[in-house]
């Protein structure tokens, strides 16, 4: 066979096996930033299955009817043990944060390298998070933490104390 | 013709190499990221002032005949939550007042901001995280100078000076300290600031 046609059948295959890998890696489920619309508290994720990583519970605990201070910790309970680097989060607003191991190996602490914004500071915990035994996240994991400074009282501000 | 055939075929695989990698980029956000924090512990109990000595501790820990809402505090108004958890140390006017180790761990401290009054003073406040162990709590510094808190530091740094004279901190120039736990719930619990500085 003329050497030329055997490099473009080469060719053609090498083409057709990445296309089928590019497609596939498009029609894969992504992360996205959440949307404004996404209530404010957590989307608990489905029955658990063996092999899933899920996320037990949150604290505090999203709700809306409260404020907390702008460096409050947000702490994350796995059902797996997790590695803080294995852990996957975006905000929104974008805030820098910090994540490291909580008191126990399924725990995960996360705090703003500064603060987080005044107001409402939306967080997703993605499905590339995944556990020391393999476990990936099943689903994105929504959340939010709405903070405010809390007023000192006019006593304390013009305190008289010696 | 062939050539060409050739040419093109390797520019289309080159193409979607390039593509694919892109894609796979994009499922990291620059919105992420992943930090392991290890820290460093520092010294034992540390005190807000150098060397310095409690003149008047919290109700529940007095210190040198005076508890804040307490002993040797009669005649002055209790009328605030974190008061009766308070502890003063004096030391001369415009003096710095550094960030504390807790129990002997470095905390980062966040300041959140500052009240300031009718007698040239102010009150500073930051949020501290250790960490270590993941506890957070509040500190403020009453009898401050205003404009003498701010940024994100960790124990060690100054984090107040004590107001200029002439003004208002009672019996003498001192720093006042309040301190409390922040709990994973969000609520506050105030403690006794002389279990934790300046020799507690």
């Amino acid at each position: 066979m003329n050497k030329k046609i055997i490099i473009l059948l080469i060719g053609l295959l090498l083409v057709a096996v990445i296309a089928v890998i590019f497609l596939l890696n498009l029609l894969a489920p992504k992360d996205t930033i959440p949307d404004t619309d996404i209530p404010p508290a957590v989307v608990p994720s489905p029955t658990p299955r063996e092999n899933e990583l899920i996320i037990t519970n949150l604290l505090p605990d999203g709700s809306t009817t409260r404020t907390y201070f702008p460096f409050q910790k947000i702490t994350l309970f796995f059902n797996d043990n997790v590695l803080p680097e294995n852990v996957f989060i975006e905000t929104n607003p974008p805030t820098e944060i910090e994540i490291f191991q909580g008191i126990s190996p399924t725990e995960i602490f996360i705090v703003p390298s500064s603060t987080w914004q005044i107001g409402e500071t939306q967080i997703s915990i993605l499905t590339t998070t995944n556990s020391v035994s393999g476990k990936r996240l099943f689903q994105p994991v929504n959340y939010s933490i709405i903070t405010a400074l809390p007023t000192l009282s006019p006593e304390e501000i013009n305190a008289d104390h010696p | 013709m062939g050539r060409i055939i050739t040419f093109f075929t390797i520019l289309l695989v080159g193409s979607l190499a390039v593509l694919y990698l892109v894609q796979n980029a994009k499922a990291q956000s620059s919105a992420t990221w992943r930090t392991r924090v290890g820290n460093p512990v520092s010294s034992a109990s540390s005190c807000p002032i150098p060397g310095g000595v409690p003149s008047c501790g919290s109700r529940n820990e007095p210190r040198g005949g005076c508890g804040h809402c307490g002993v040797g505090y009669e005649g002055f108004p209790c009328n605030y939550d974190s008061l009766a958890y308070a502890m003063d140390i004096p030391a001369p006017f415009g003096s710095n007042a550094y960030l504390p180790t807790v129990g002997g761990n470095t905390i980062k401290w966040t300041f959140m901001d500052q009240y300031s009054n009718d007698s040239r003073t102010a009150i500073q406040r930051y949020g501290g995280t250790d960490e270590t162990t993941g506890q957070q709590y509040i500190i403020k510094f009453h009898h401050s100078a205003p404009g003498s808190g701010g940024g994100t530091k960790t124990s060690g740094d100054i984090g107040a000076r004590i107001c200029d004279a002439p003004c208002n901190v009672g019996t003498g120039p001192h720093i006042h300290i309040e301190f409390g736990r922040l709990n994973s719930d969000g609520s506050v619990s105030w403690v006794d600031a002389p279990l934790y500085f300046c020799g507690g």
